[in-house]
């Protein structure tokens, strides 16, 4: 999809590629073809790594070929019951499906993972500075009213708004105005280039709501009216969400589904159970455990990514023993996480040795791999200059997630090696969640996913101002400064290459984080599910489902 | 002085019918196999886990070998997911589980007795106060008290132990409240008042006696019960977290993998399933020898 | 009779509430935010603030609890923090499926455990009474989530036989329901029939050897209907007791079970309440759940009292 630059009146102009990045040309801000189909080789034979002697299957299994058929109500089973409806905030897993299912942001998600437009038709920077994107027309609101930039304005200017405490606030805080203008246009002015502002138009929680539905009074915590591909149609709690299709989507010919019924299974097992016995078509976040079982089901298909999902072992900077540099290191030196790849996940991960960007991003650097190759003797090494030869720390982590708590309990048993005796402390989720920001434990184990696809999402991390660099007391200008100038730079991507390759390797040597493992993370579907493509970007969006099909 | 004689002769007949009744109670006890069976079963458990250490074959925390291994000379009970070998933690599991049982119960017993026995024995005020407020405790599903109290505070060994104390101190005081009841106006108590011995002697040497037979048989069923909910606890995670092994969360663990790995589920499940069914035979098997209306040495 | 009634209820009103305050206090003073939660990492401290401030959260802990009182008087149990919807509709949606799981496990225990106790008494001390004693054990000594897990394994996973480990609404499909509500309910009957078992053995053993049965019997009429309509029904009373007791130990057990089967009922709505912090969820729910354990005490009490030819001729 082309996009065209405008003048004030909305015309468009002839590009000149050299004004500050305003193309989405494959590989510019995205993942490159040639990345994502490497990728999905590599995600579609996970079996390669799999522990349990894994069979190797020759054949890949396609879904249904042939075209797509119109009908039926895909059953899913999904890992977290949705809590409320809210388009501008983020609850969880649910809350996003249903979200890019009944509402639409602006841009989205194509099946290689690159922005492509979604209510935008056209969108492109029209200098450093502004932002334009060109609504398609005609577009309507489940109840039937036209999609108009007003909507647009209406959205943003409710993000913004203190009392809705909407995710993207703070993000879009670079975002002076935001203003329509004629042939369907809107433009976000702002106060300093911001290189994520087209990702944040991705996001779910920017979906455009309808000015005249909320000012007319509507709920959008407990009612749902957008311009997605389904429609809401009920919920009942603990047991269902029920979507339709909107036969008026601005998308012709989608969605082929009749409806999607939503069923939370936060039990793993369930869930998967759910799925073999086919009482559900489609299940998310597949535990590591079931990957082997689905692979060798003949009528079980597993797409998955082992690109997105992160864990780290976080530090406390001001806290002994972790005060000094050299025992964070010792600790990045003391695992060996390719065994823990195999302990954690039975094979279902790679290991980060080096820096944490995925391939394909802008600022990935190979070079930086290996940096913390596992070396036990240096890490006795340095924790003796430290003058702690074997020091005995808490390691703060949670059971609640299986994702988090394996990789814990898998680094807690490596560093033994280098003579770290810790000792785990496990909490429940929300009593974790405050002890981390409390920074009562020097050492803690987690982890996560980029909110989007874009080396600044780093700045959540270890930018001084992000909230996970409060709670560790990280601080440290030079990184702060490349992180902003990366996030100004629109544009000249061997610039931001290089930035942020610097950003990562004075990461590594400060150590504030060392990162342990990259987890598989996909989802699972019968077989005659076609047309549903597993995308490694926006969080694991799965705004493929919009073209998802049953052949049945 | 023929008050205090005739006094002193009734103590007397008190302190020694009461040793006669001892006796007699406890060759019952001996001689029931519904009790000794599962007493010996018990003791062995206990001291298995105490002696851990010594005993276990591995550590319950050393990634000693290929996960999910099955039963074999090396790993009797095979390994777990991570590599660990499951008999050895087993071995270690059953120390948070016994240990929490104990200390539970220890704790409810001791705070139980007391507030029964003064509940029973004062009456009045005290004995409404203390009654409601059991009636309180009691009122509410047990498990639930405890995963709302063990979730709120925190999940851990210690929050486990304080919380089944807590749950079933009312059933102690409950048990000994209605035997204190039962035998307060009884004549050595009458008779050991009148020759002006203390509240406390009395609660002691004359009360407590009486009442010991329902508190042993509550002894053991609350045991019973606190594995259960101990388990329970830690099945949902809110109990012994890892790497420490508890019998209720190696079920939980096993979960993902005992289609294909069932000794995983099997091994820690039959283990509380054989203790918790100890406890309650030998539970069981004291109420019935302690009954005074059976004769014989048990059924 | 209904004097007593009344004031029963009158105390049953408030101990519940009582139970409700403990708990209200409680969730207030440990640690874990629910908004924050809800929010998620990267909101400013501000808009907690917010939120909470929308939510009443800032207000003294004296004003929270009044306002939760009054509305509690209007029939309303306030708004969960996670999801927005006011308390009572989710659980007036839930409390069906619980309430369906205790009622069904009640009825299979009884008609399992009755007829199997009064076999067990009859046959006393024989082989019979043995083999059914020690299964009572062990029905007894056996954790519901242990039995649970291992139903599923052995009915869902090895043998395929009820495959559904999801809930399926009645509305959806009866036969799909019937299905899954089976193991479910295997899993609470099974202590419940042991305890009913032993019991109704336990009580019929101590009826036989009373008095009036052998007056019966010398008025001529033949043993069975000796036994079946004058000593179960004098040995019915103290089993009707245990099974309240029972009852209240279900709703417990029902956590676990509703957890392990992903069954949409009250008691998992009350966990995830208490994990998420959802205060006028948990709330809501202790007061719900404790009213009906104790209103279920109450029948049983009210039962006893009218089964038990002793009592109602006194």
């Amino acid at each position: 999809m082309e996009s065209k630059r405008f003048d004030a009146n909305g015309h468009p102009v002839e590009d000149t590629p050299n004004v500050g990045g305003q193309f989405w040309p494959a590989g510019r801000n995205g993942i490159s073809r040639k990345r994502f189909l490497q990728l999905a080789a590599i995600a579609g034979s996970g079996l390669a790594l799999g522990a349990c002697g894994g069979d190797q299957q020759e054949t890949a299994k396609a879904g249904p070929t042939g075209p797509p058929k119109r009908g039926g109500t895909l059953r899913i089973g999904l890992s977290t019951d949705v809590s409320e409806f809210e388009p501008h905030i983020s609850t969880g897993a649910a809350s996003n499906l249903i979200r890019i299912m009944v509402y639409s942001p602006l841009l989205t998600y194509d099946k290689r993972g690159e922005l492509t437009g979604n209510l935008a038709e056209d969108f492109g920077w029209a200098d450093d500075r502004t932002y334009e994107v060109k609504l398609r027309e005609a577009v309507q609101f489940h109840n039937g009213d036209e999609l108009t930039p007003e909507d647009v304005v209406y959205s943003f200017q409710r993000i913004k708004d203190p009392k809705t405490a909407a995710d993207l606030s703070e993000r879009l805080a670079d975002v002076e105005k935001v203003e329509a203008g004629d042939g369907n246009v809107v433009r976000f002015r702002l106060k300093q280039p911001n290189a994520v502002l087209p990702y944040l138009l991705a996001d779910p929680s920017s979906a455009i709501v309808s000015k005249k539905w909320i000012e007319g009074g509507a709920k959008p915590k407990t009612e749902v009216m957008g311009t997605g591909p389904f429609k809401f149609v009920e919920r009942m709690p603990g047991v269902s969400v029920k979507l339709e299709r909107n036969d008026n989507y601005f998308v012709p010919k989608l969605p082929y589904l009749d409806g999607i019924d939503i069923q939370p299974l936060a039990e793993d097992n369930a869930r998967v159970n759910a799925l073999r016995s086919g009482s559900v078509d489609f299940i998310d976040y597949v535990p590591y455990t079931a990957m082997d079982i689905i692979e060798r089901s003949s009528d079980l298909v597993l797409k998955s990514d082992k690109v997105l999902g992160f864990g780290w072992m976080g530090f406390v900077v001001d806290k002994k023993p972790v005060d000094d540099q050299k025992v964070r290191q010792a600790f990045a030196y003391g695992m060996d996480r390719e065994k823990m790849v195999q302990t954690a996940f039975s094979g279902h991960g790679v290991p980060i040795s080096g820096g944490i960007i995925p391939e394909g991003w802008v600022g990935y650097s190979p070079d930086l791999e290996g940096t913390y190759e596992p070396d036990y003797d240096r890490a006795k090494k340095l924790l003796r200059e430290a003058g702690l030869p074997s020091p005995s720390v808490d390691i703060l982590s949670t059971s609640a997630y299986s994702v988090i708590a394996r990789p814990a309990e898998a680094a807690q048993a490596e560093l033994k090696n280098a003579d770290i005796n810790g000792k785990l402390v496990m909490q429940e989720w929300l009593t974790f969640l405050d002890t981390v920001e409390a920074g009562t434990y020097p050492v803690h184990v987690w982890g996560s996913t980029p909110d989007f696809n874009d080396p600044d999402f780093l700045s959540d991390y270890i930018g001084s101002d992000g909230w996970f660099a409060q709670y560790i007391k990280f601080k440290d200008e030079k990184i702060d400064e490349l992180l902003l100038e990366g996030r100004r730079t629109v544009g000249a991507q061997e610039k931001r290459d290089e930035i942020y390759h610097d950003v990562q390797e004075r990461m590594l040597d400060l150590a504030p984080w060392t990162l342990l493992i990259r987890r598989e993370q996909g989802e699972a579907m019968k077989s005659y599910v076609g047309g549903y493509t597993h995308i490694p970007a926006g969080a694991w969006s799965m705004i493929t489902l919009r073209e998802t099909w049953l052949d049945k | 002085m023929t008050h205090s004689l005739e006094a002193r002769t009734k103590e007397e007949t008190v302190e020694s019918r009461a040793s006669l009744r001892g006796r007699i109670v406890r060759n019952r006890i001996l001689r029931s196999p519904r009790v000794m069976i599962p007493a010996v079963f018990l003791v062995l458990v206990t001291l298995v886990s105490v002696a851990a250490p010594l005993i276990a074959p591995q550590s319950p925390t050393e990634l000693a070998a290929q996960p999910l291994l099955p039963p074999s000379t090396a790993h009797l009970l095979g390994t777990d997911d991570f590599g660990r070998d499951v008999l050895s933690r087993l071995v270690y599991a059953g120390r948070i589980s016994i240990g929490v049982a104990g200390v539970s119960v220890f704790a409810a017993t001791v705070v139980g007795v007391s507030l029964g026995l003064l509940a029973g024995y004062y009456r009045g005020w005290v004995e409404t106060l203390i009654m409601r407020a059991m009636d309180l405790v009691l009122s509410f599903p047990t498990i639930v008290l405890a995963i709302a109290i063990v979730a709120a505070l925190g999940a851990s060994v210690r929050n486990v132990i304080i919380v089944i104390a807590i749950i079933y101190t009312p059933q102690f005081a409950r048990v000994v409240h209605g035997a204190t009841l039962s035998v307060r106006d009884a004549d050595y108590v009458e008779a050991a008042r009148s020759i002006g011995a203390g509240d406390l002697r009395i609660l002691r040497t004359a009360v407590l006696p009486n009442v010991l037979a329902p508190i042993l048989v509550q002894v053991s069923l609350s045991l019973g019960i606190a594995i259960l909910v101990e388990t329970g606890l830690s099945f949902l995670g809110l109990g012994a977290q890892p790497p420490t092994p508890s019998w209720g969360n190696m079920v939980s663990d096993a979960r993902p993998f005992m289609e294909f790995y069932p000794w995983l589920l099997i091994a820690p499940a039959a283990t509380i399933g054989l203790t918790i069914l100890a406890l309650n035979t030998l539970g069981d098997g004291l109420r019935d020898a302690l009954d005074p209306r059976m004769g014989g040495a048990g059924s | 009779m209904s004097t007593y009634l009344i004031r029963r209820l009158i105390y049953l009103a408030f101990q519940a509430l009582a139970v409700a305050t403990v708990v209200f206090l409680l969730l207030r003073l440990v640690p874990g935010d629910p908004v924050r939660a809800t929010l998620g990492q990267t909101a400013t401290p501000e808009q907690v603030a917010e939120v909470r401030g929308q939510l009443g959260l800032d207000q003294p802990l004296i004003q929270q609890y009044g306002e939760w009182m009054g509305n509690l008087v209007r029939g309303d149990l306030g708004t969960a923090i996670t999801s927005a919807r006011p308390v009572s509709l989710d659980v007036g949606l839930r409390i069906g499926n619980t309430l369906e799981l205790i009622v069904l496990s009640t009825v299979v225990a009884l008609a399992v455990g009755i007829p199997l106790g009064v076999i067990a008494a009859l046959r006393s001390n024989k082989v019979t009474d043995y083999a059914l004693g020690s299964l009572a054990m062990l029905g007894l000594s056996l954790p519901s989530f242990v039995v649970g897990t291992v139903l599923l394994l052995i009915f869902a996973l090895w043998l395929g036989w009820l495959p559904e480990s999801r809930y399926v609404p009645w509305g959806e499909s009866p036969l799909g329901h019937l299905r899954t509500v089976v193991l479910p309910v295997l899993t609470l009957a099974a202590p419940f029939a042991a305890v009913v078992m032993r019991m109704t053995r336990s009580s019929m053993l101590e009826v036989v050897r009373k008095d009036y049965v052998r007056t019966a019997r010398a008025k001529g009429l033949g043993s069975w209907a000796i036994t079946m309509r004058h000593a179960l029904r004098n040995a019915l009373a103290p089993v009707l007791s245990i099974s309240g007791l029972e009852v209240v130990s279900l709703f417990g057990n029902t956590v676990l079970v509703e957890i392990i089967f992903s069954w949409p009922g009250l008691s998992s709505l009350l966990f995830d309440g208490v994990t998420q912090r959802d205060y006028p969820v948990v709330q809501g729910v202790v007061l719900v759940i404790a009213a009906l354990v104790m209103l279920v005490n109450l029948i049983v009490d009210v039962a006893y009292g009218v089964l038990d030819p002793r009592i109602r001729n006194s």
